[in-house]
C-alpha cells in the first residue's frame, strides 16, 4: 500500500452547490504537490473531507488506505484555513496541546522554531496578529512527523517574506518518505517546490501531473499553465 | 486521553467558572464580618447605632443573592458554549482532527460538565454555612423527632438515590449537547433550532412518562391500590429508569452526528 491519499468517486454536495463531483485521485508517498485552482473550486472541501471534518455525499476518501478515524488522525497533520487555536492558549500551552495529543510531535523542533522567529512561549494567541497566528499554527503542523501534511492556503494572508519563511520550514520539515499536499491559489510563489501539480476545477479534476511534464509536454511553467487552463 | 482532554477541559472552563464561585464566597464571607462587627446576627439589628450598618449588609446579601444566581447561570451557559465552540466552531477544526474517537470527546466533555454543576452546588452551600454559620449551629437539633434506623433498605435508597441523581445529572447535560449537535446540522439559524430541539425532546420524553404511568394506571389499577408497590425503592428506580433512557437517547444522537454528520464549513 504506497498510497497516501486516495479518492474514489468523491462526491460532496452542499444545498445549492456541488463542491467536488466525483473526484478520483491518488496521491503516493515523497511528494509535495500542489492542489491548484481558483476560489470555491473545492480545494477546501478536498482537504476538509480527506480530514473527516465533512462527510462525503457520495464515494469514499482514503488516508493510508483507511476512512478518516482515529488512526488516520495519528498520521495526517492538517493546517486549516482558518485560525485554530483556542485564544486562551499561550504559545507554550499550544505545544504543550500537540504534544500531549500526537506522539509524533517534535517538543524540541517546535521550540527551536517559535524561538528563531523570535515568538515568546507566554505570549496569547489572543494577542498575537493574524501572521503570527499562521506561523504559531504552522510551526505546530510541521513540527509533527507525520505522513501526510494536508496544508490548506498556509501562504494566503501573510507578506511575501513570510512566504519564504514558510515554504522553507514547510521543504526542510517534512521527511522523505511523506507526503506535503499545498492547496493555494498564489501559484508563482511555490511552483519551485512542487513535483505534482493537481488541477481543481469546479469539483473536478482537470490535470494530475508532475511539474517535469507540465514543463516538457506543454513547455511551459505551472503558473502559465494555470493561466490558459483557467482564463476567465 | 479522556485525561488529557478533560485536563484542557477544566483549564478552558475554569478560567471563567472560578472568579464566579470564588465571587459568592467572598460576598459571604464579607458580609458575615460586618455582621459580626455589628455584634453577630441576633442582636446587630436591634443596635440603634448600627442603623446604617443594616442597610449595607442589606445591599450585600442581596449582590451575594445575585452573585449565587450568577455562578449557576454561568455554570450551564459555559457547559453549552464550550462545547458548541470547542467542537463546532472554529476550535472545531483542532478537536475533531485529534487522534481522539468520538465517545471519548463526548465523555471528556461530560465528566468536567458534570463536575461544575455539582461544584456549584457545594460552593453555595459552602457560602451559605460562612454566612449563616453560627445560627445553623444553635438551631441544629440534638435529639430528632424521629428515630433513625440505618436499615438495609435505606441503604439501598441512599444507593438508589445516588445513582439516580448522577444519571439525571448526567443526562440532563447530555439533553443540551444533542440539542446542539441537531441544530449545527441546519444551514441557518442553529442556535434557535437547538433551542427548539432542546425542548421538543423534553416535551417528548414527558408526554411518554405520562402515558407510561397512565398506561400503569389503566392496565394494572391494583398497582396503585398495593401500598407496598409505593415505597422508596420503586420511586427511585423508575427515576433512574428514566434517567437513563433519556441520557442513552441523548448520547446517542450527540455521538451519531459528531461521528456521521459533522460539517464543519
Amino acid at each position: 500500500m504506497s498510497l497516501l491519499l486516495e479518492c474514489r468517486l468523491l462526491t460532496k454536495r452542499y444545498p445549492l452547490r456541488l463542491a467536488l463531483n466525483q473526484v478520483n485521485l491518488q496521491l503516493g508517498k515523497g511528494k509535495i504537490v500542489g492542489l491548484l485552482g481558483p476560489n470555491g473550486s473545492g480545494k477546501t472541501t478536498l482537504i476538509k473531507l480527506a480530514n473527516g471534518l465533512l462527510t462525503p455525499s457520495g464515494g469514499h476518501v482514503l488516508v493510508n488506505g483507511q476512512e478518516p478515524g482515529v488512526e488516520t488522525k495519528k498520521v495526517l497533520a492538517y493546517l486549516p484555513e482558518r485560525s485554530y487555536l483556542p485564544e486562551w492558549m499561550t504559545a507554550g500551552q499550544a505545544l504543550d496541546y500537540f504534544y500531549d495529543f500526537y506522539e509524533n510531535f517534535n517538543m524540541a523542533k517546535a521550540e527551536d522554531m517559535l524561538a528563531r522567529l523570535g515568538i515568546d512561549k507566554k505570549d496569547r494567541i489572543k494577542t498575537m496578529s493574524k501572521g503570527t497566528r499562521e506561523k504559531v499554527q504552522l510551526i505546530l503542523v510541521m513540527s509533527r512527523e507525520a505522513d501526510l501534511y494536508l496544508l490548506d492556503e498556509p501562504i494566503g494572508g501573510v507578506d511575501p517574506a513570510a512566504r519564504d519563511y514558510i515554504l522553507n520550514t514547510i521543504i526542510n520539515n517534512y521527511r522523505e518518505n511523506a507526503t506535503v499536499v499545498i492547496s493555494t491559489h498564489l501559484i508563482q510563489d511555490i511552483e519551485k517546490v512542487l513535483d505534482e501539480v493537481v488541477f481543481l476545477n469546479r469539483g473536478e479534476i482537470s490535470l494530475h501531473m508532475t511539474v517535469d511534464q507540465v514543463r516538457e509536454e506543454r513547455g511551459m511553467s505551472v503558473d502559465a499553465l494555470f493561466r490558459e487552463v483557467f482564463k476567465c | 486521553m479522556l485525561g488529557r482532554l478533560m485536563k484542557y477541559e477544566f483549564l478552558a472552563t475554569g478560567r471563567q467558572i472560578l472568579p464566579a464561585y470564588i465571587g459568592v464566597i467572598l460576598f459571604a464571607v464579607l458580609n458575615r464580618i460586618l455582621i459580626e462587627i455589628g455584634g453577630g446576627m441576633d442582636t446587630f439589628w436591634l443596635d440603634p447605632r448600627w442603623e446604617w450598618m443594616v442597610i449595607v449588609v442589606g445591599f450585600l446579601i442581596f449582590f451575594y443573592i445575585m452573585a449565587i444566581a450568577a455562578a449557576l447561570v454561568i455554570t450551564i451557559v459555559l457547559i453549552i458554549r464550550r462545547f458548541y465552540t470547542n467542537l463546532f466552531k472554529d476550535e472545531g477544526y483542532l478537536t475533531n482532527t485529534l487522534p481522539v474517537s468520538v465517545d471519548v470527546h463526548i465523555w471528556g466533555k461530560l465528566i468536567p460538565a458534570a463536575c461544575w454543576m455539582i461544584a456549584s452546588v457545594i460552593v453555595v452551600i459552602v457560602s451559605v454555612i460562612i454566612l449563616l454559620g453560627g445560627v445553623i449551629a444553635d438551631y441544629w437539633p440534638t435529639e430528632w423527632p424521629f428515630e433513625l434506623v440505618w436499615t438495609s433498605t435505606a441503604t439501598l435508597a441512599a444507593l438508589l438515590w445516588l445513582l439516580s441523581s448522577t444519571v439525571g445529572l448526567l443526562a440532563g447535560i447530555l439533553a443540551y449537547y444533542s440539542a446542539l449537535s441537531i441544530g449545527q446540522l441546519a444551514k441557518r439559524y442553529k442556535i434557535l433550532l437547538a433551542i427548539v430541539v432542546y425542548y421538543g425532546i423534553n416535551y417528548a420524553f414527558a408526554i411518554i412518562f405520562v402515558i407510561a404511568i397512565f398506561g400503569v394506571v389503566i392496565f394494572s389499577p391494583e398497582a396503585w391500590l398495593e401500598p407496598e408497590a409505593f415505597n422508596v425503592l420503586s420511586i427511585y428506580a423508575m427515576v433512574l429508569g428514566a434517567s437513563l433512557l433519556q441520557g442513552a437517547v441523548h448520547y446517542f444522537i450527540t455521538r451519531y452526528i459528531l461521528k456521521n454528520k459533522l460539517n464543519l464549513e
